[in-house]
């Protein structure tokens, strides 16, 4: 089993060999012959433009049509989650910092991201689309991706969403909408005309887009993939297309050379759920701090997604830990064991533990700038540890303490070492799936 | 200019059962009475087992953000905004 960790988002990624080699008997046979693929389209990939800003425009009307950015604080350091379609036109980019974005825009108004508002309306566009389809796929809190069976018309069912989106969810929400024979394209047939955009991309189209379109427009196809596909002199999309599949295998060193080949045709590989293999949580730190500043932060991380871990049902046997710095170097480890762990301070204590014996060099005044801290090698909860009487005792406390916070709010009862970090790791969206 | 605040508000509110739908339509804030002009959304959430809707309303030039505790039945004014840069 193969796996690596998303240090963006703090989660493990883990793609066991089995779905690996499922996919590949997926690939259609004799692919030197294969042309785009003839079906009619009808995956249908719906984005909702500037999803946090239009929601806060959508919510508070006086926001409209002027340039809004939702930021994680209203600092200046505070972190731009999500422009306008208004900020964009200034030129303002998710990842800026405010100060950054205010220089861009004086006029820019800054609001806090506010989760539940943008959970709320994910579920009402989930709800509204199931009425198309039984099997809609949640790719993000802003997409959404479903195949429409086959007496429908892809435009008109496409229409039919924008206009029940404005009368039943709000009138000021946009989405594009994208229509192809694969996941892929369909994605990039809605990124095409933003905002409250349509394409189709099929067998008629494909190669006219692909000459309007850059190798980064491909979801997937990242600033590293670029670079390897440089390095063979693919350097345009129409190129990337006509390349062999012997080539492409090459150029990725994986399979991922002949997913691409058949992604590119038009043909569906990606229409794959990966089970849940970890829980995670991450956190920037406002600034930066030194150990005994970061231990409450960490245990709160830890208590997180101890919390997510038993909702699912699940204890983990693995932790990892991930710390960067300041100087922009970084730490991690991780650590696994044959027993499983369910509970917020043997989560802490494993991680803290790890810490304590696997970093060599502490440097006085290092101060670090983000952790994560990761749960995997997930269990089934089935009781099994309930044979020895103190665990049973231990599992019932857990579980006493979880019900106190069901009821009365999270955090009103926590462990001491949480102490000093009520004002961090707030209530937040991860970005991607 | 946003203000966040967090006071306790008188609201009249109407249901409508042929929507099923529920919406301010004035408050009282200090000594003035505002009329509800649009109801820009309205989302819930939960603290603990207690369920707020957030009805997020505008009044001619200035937005307000209303608190429906449904424990206790009472309003709280969050934000008061007027839509302008701070």
């Amino acid at each position: 089993m193969a796996y690596q960790i998303n240090y963006f988002t703090g989660s493990l990624l883990v793609r066991c060999d089995q779905n690996q080699e499922d996919l590949t008997k997926k690939l259609p046979e004799n692919n030197s012959q294969i042309v785009f693929n003839p079906s009619a389209p009808n995956i249908l990939h719906i984005d909702l433009n500037s999803c946090f800003a239009s929601v806060e425009q959508q919510a508070n009307p006086l926001l409209r049509n002027k340039p809004v950015a939702v930021v994680h604080s209203d600092a200046p350091y505070g972190c731009i989650l999500a422009p306008s379609v208004e900020a964009k036109l200034w030129g303002i980019k998710t990842g800026m910092n405010l100060a950054e974005g205010k220089k861009l825009c004086p006029w820019l108004i800054a609001r806090e991201a506010d989760p539940p508002k943008y959970r709320e309306v994910h579920a009402k566009f989930a709800r509204l689309l199931n009425d198309y389809s039984d099997h809609v796929i949640s790719k993000s809190i802003d997409e959404f991706v479903f195949s429409l069976p086959s007496k429908f018309n892809p435009a008109e069912v496409s229409k039919d969403i924008k206009s029940r989106i404005k009368s039943e969810i709000g009138d000021y929400l946009r989405v594009s909408i994208g229509v192809s024979t694969n996941q892929i394209l369909a994605k990039l047939a809605s990124g095409l005309h933003k905002p409250d955009g349509f394409d189709i991309i099929d067998k008629n189209n494909f190669l006219e887009v692909y000459q309007t379109i850059k190798l980064q427009d491909f979801c997937g196809i990242n600033i590293r993939n670029e670079a390897r596909l440089h390095r063979v002199g693919i350097f345009t999309v129409p190129q990337f297309y006509s390349t062999s599949i012997q080539t492409l295998t090459s150029v990725f060193e994986s399979v991922l050379g002949r997913y691409w080949y058949t992604r590119l045709r038009g043909y569906e590989i990606d229409d794959v759920q990966f089970a849940r293999r970890s829980f995670g949580q991450s956190y920037v730190l406002p600034r930066p701090m030194q150990e005994t500043e970061w231990r409450p932060i960490l245990a709160k991380l830890v208590a997180k997604a101890a919390r997510r871990l038993r909702a699912a049902g699940f204890s983990a046997s693995g932790i990892h830990l991930y710390l960067r710095y300041t100087d922009h170097t970084s730490w991690h480890s991780g650590h696994n064991t044959s027993n499983l762990f369910y509970d917020d301070a043997s989560l802490l204590t494993s991680a803290l533990n790890l810490y304590s014996n696997r970093v060599t060099s502490k440097p006085v005044g290092r101060r670090v700038k983000k952790i994560a801290f990761t749960c995997f090698g997930l269990g089934e909860d089935n009781g099994q540890l309930s044979c020895l009487r103190d665990l049973v005792k231990q599992k019932s406390l857990v579980s006493s303490l979880d019900k106190i916070n069901d009821k009365w709010g999270e955090y009103s009862v926590t462990y001491g070492s949480m102490l000093g970090s009520k004002n961090h790791v707030r209530d937040a969206i991860a970005f991607g799936k | 200019m946003i203000h966040k605040i967090s006071e306790p508000i008188s609201v009249i509110a109407s249901y409508n059962s042929d929507i099923r739908a529920a919406r301010p339509l004035s408050l009282k804030w200090g000594h003035h009475e505002y009329s509800v002009s649009q109801v820009g959304l309205r989302h819930t959430y939960r603290d603990g087992i207690t369920r707020h809707h957030v009805f997020s309303v505008v009044s001619n030039s200035l937005f307000f953000r209303l608190n429906l505790n449904t424990d206790n039945l009472s309003w709280t004014l969050e934000e008061v905004s007027d839509g302008l840069p701070d």
